[in-house]
């Protein structure tokens, strides 16, 4: 198992912002987080990346409680842009370049070039479309164990939301699982193997898509629709 | 931590260049006043330079606190958390970045008067005045009044009081972005915890020092300030560290 998490608690002040995770997921697969907006699922993703901290429960990274060591290993995107305002896109590379092993730079060129971005470009002037495009370039020039993209078709027009999917299928491979959150339930449905519902905190539903399909008698949509509705 | 440093360096070096910059133009000023005789331009230039001297040091001695808070603040703290280093390596290069800022400031201001001096020696009394000049200062140092371990000592203590309050800062903003994340009040909050912790820490060490005010000693009694600023410099830091790792979220 790549990742277990059980009992899985985040509370800012009064606010439950995660009530009880427990889910695990394999290597190989790609997940689908499914909810709509304050499901929690931004939350328990900063919490795989190491970024929120100060949860209840337990985190199994590779069967060890996950460390900062582990970032090493997981490729995180948040949904907001994140890089240094001072930075070119040129020095997104170097700094990935610095900080993660599995980062390639050749990889990352070839990606500006299909999102269509300059490397000369000063990361505070991209349109918030192109500063998604960087985040997805950044995050899917590394060979990681687990990716974790939170909300990636968040700002990226219809035309190259399709090339943004082909590229994340590019880099799957069953040496490495995927996370996905989304509320454009449709955009994934066709490319995931497993579906996450978190709603208010918690796992309303999970399963892979074909069991859900068998089980439900119902499309990931239509559960989408039948749990949050 | 070294590449950590790089990055913390480059995000302080904006403000250095306009430093530089500001120091270039009135050492330039100073310089020119003197060549074509205009005396109140060398009075102006001296006048900004000590100025923007005492600005520098107090911008530059609580700079790396104001990025702190704006990487926290912002999303560029993902940037800064998501790599796999420990938070101690991360606050650890930030206050070495914070050190050697300031020694480059200082280096700066330090180049620009030397500039001035140099010239206005070389124009009014020739190389060779200055030169004797600067070997009597020096021998006068050496032999008379001023002891260099006492200057050393003197010098280490307002380096750590400079870095205790650093580490103050650091405290007061993460345990602040900790109980109340991105609050809008989260940065005067840290403000108000800076001055409660600084005059608690001015109350300890107080206290501390008063078992010693007996001592006649001058140096036994900088040498005992300069061991409880240290202590006390290196709690703040385990404590900002462990909180960082434990508890903060980005």
């Amino acid at each position: 198992m790549l990742l277990e998490c059980k009992d899985l608690k985040k509370s800012y002040r009064r606010k439950l912002a995660v009530r009880d995770i427990t889910v695990n997921l394999e290597q190989g697969r790609m997940y689908g987080l499914l909810g709509p907006n304050g499901a929690g699922k931004s939350t328990w993703m900063k919490m795989v990346a190491g970024l929120v901290k100060g949860w209840q429960g337990t985190l199994l990274y590779e069967g060890h409680p996950l460390t900062y060591r582990d970032k090493a290993g997981i490729a995180y995107m948040s949904t907001e842009p994140f890089f240094y305002s001072y930075m070119k896109i040129k020095d997104v590379a170097n700094y990935y370049e610095d900080f993660f092993d599995d980062f390639s730079r050749e990889r990352f060129y070839e990606l500006l070039g299909r999102m269509e971005l300059d490397a000369e470009d000063r990361t505070r002037t991209l349109s918030s479309g192109m500063a998604a495009k960087l985040k997805l370039a950044a995050t899917l020039a590394r060979d990681a164990k687990l990716y974790l993209l939170d909300e990636p078709l968040n700002g990226i027009d219809l035309v190259a939301r399709d090339r943004v999917m082909q590229t994340i299928l590019e880099v799957h491979s069953p040496k490495n699982t995927i996370v996905m959150s989304t509320h454009l339930v449709d955009e994934i449905e066709d490319v995931i193997d497993e579906a996450i519902f978190v709603r208010e905190g918690e796992i309303a539903l999970a399963g892979s898509k074909e069991k859900l399909h068998q089980d439900w008698d119902a499309s990931i949509v239509d559960l989408y629709r039948k749990i949050y509705g | 931590m070294l590449k950590i440093f790089k990055y913390e360096w480059r995000k302080q070096l904006f403000s250095k260049l306009v430093i530089g910059c500001i120091l270039l133009g009135l050492t330039l000023l100073y310089v020119a006043g003197m060549f074509v005789g205009k005396e109140n331009w060398q009075e102006i230039a001296l006048v900004l330079l000590v100025f923007a001297g005492m600005f520098a040091a107090m911008y530059v001695g609580i700079e790396c606190l104001i990025v702190l808070n704006r990487d926290l603040k912002t999303k560029e703290s993902h940037m800064l958390f998501m790599v796999p280093h420990s938070a101690y390596e991360i606050l650890g290069a930030k206050i070495l970045a914070a050190i050697c800022q300031i020694l480059l400031t200082g280096v700066l201001f330090a180049a620009a008067f030397f500039v001035c001096f140099t010239a206005y020696i070389a124009a009014n009394e020739g190389l060779a005045q200055f030169l004797n000049v600067l070997r009597q200062m020096l021998r006068e140092w050496m032999d008379v009044d001023l002891k260099w371990d006492q200057i050393l000592l003197v010098l280490a203590e307002i380096f750590l009081g400079w870095i205790n309050m650093v580490a103050v800062g650091i405290t007061s903003i993460i345990a602040v972005r900790t109980v109340l994340a991105n609050n809008k009040c989260a940065t005067v909050l840290a403000v108000v915890l800076f001055f409660l912790l600084n005059w608690g820490i001015s109350r300890i060490s107080q206290a501390i020092m008063d078992l010693a005010d007996g001592w006649t000693e001058m140096m036994k009694y900088f040498w005992i300030q300069v061991g409880v600023l240290s202590v006390i410099t290196v709690v703040l830091l385990l404590v900002s560290g462990w909180m960082a790792e434990k508890k903060l979220s980005v």
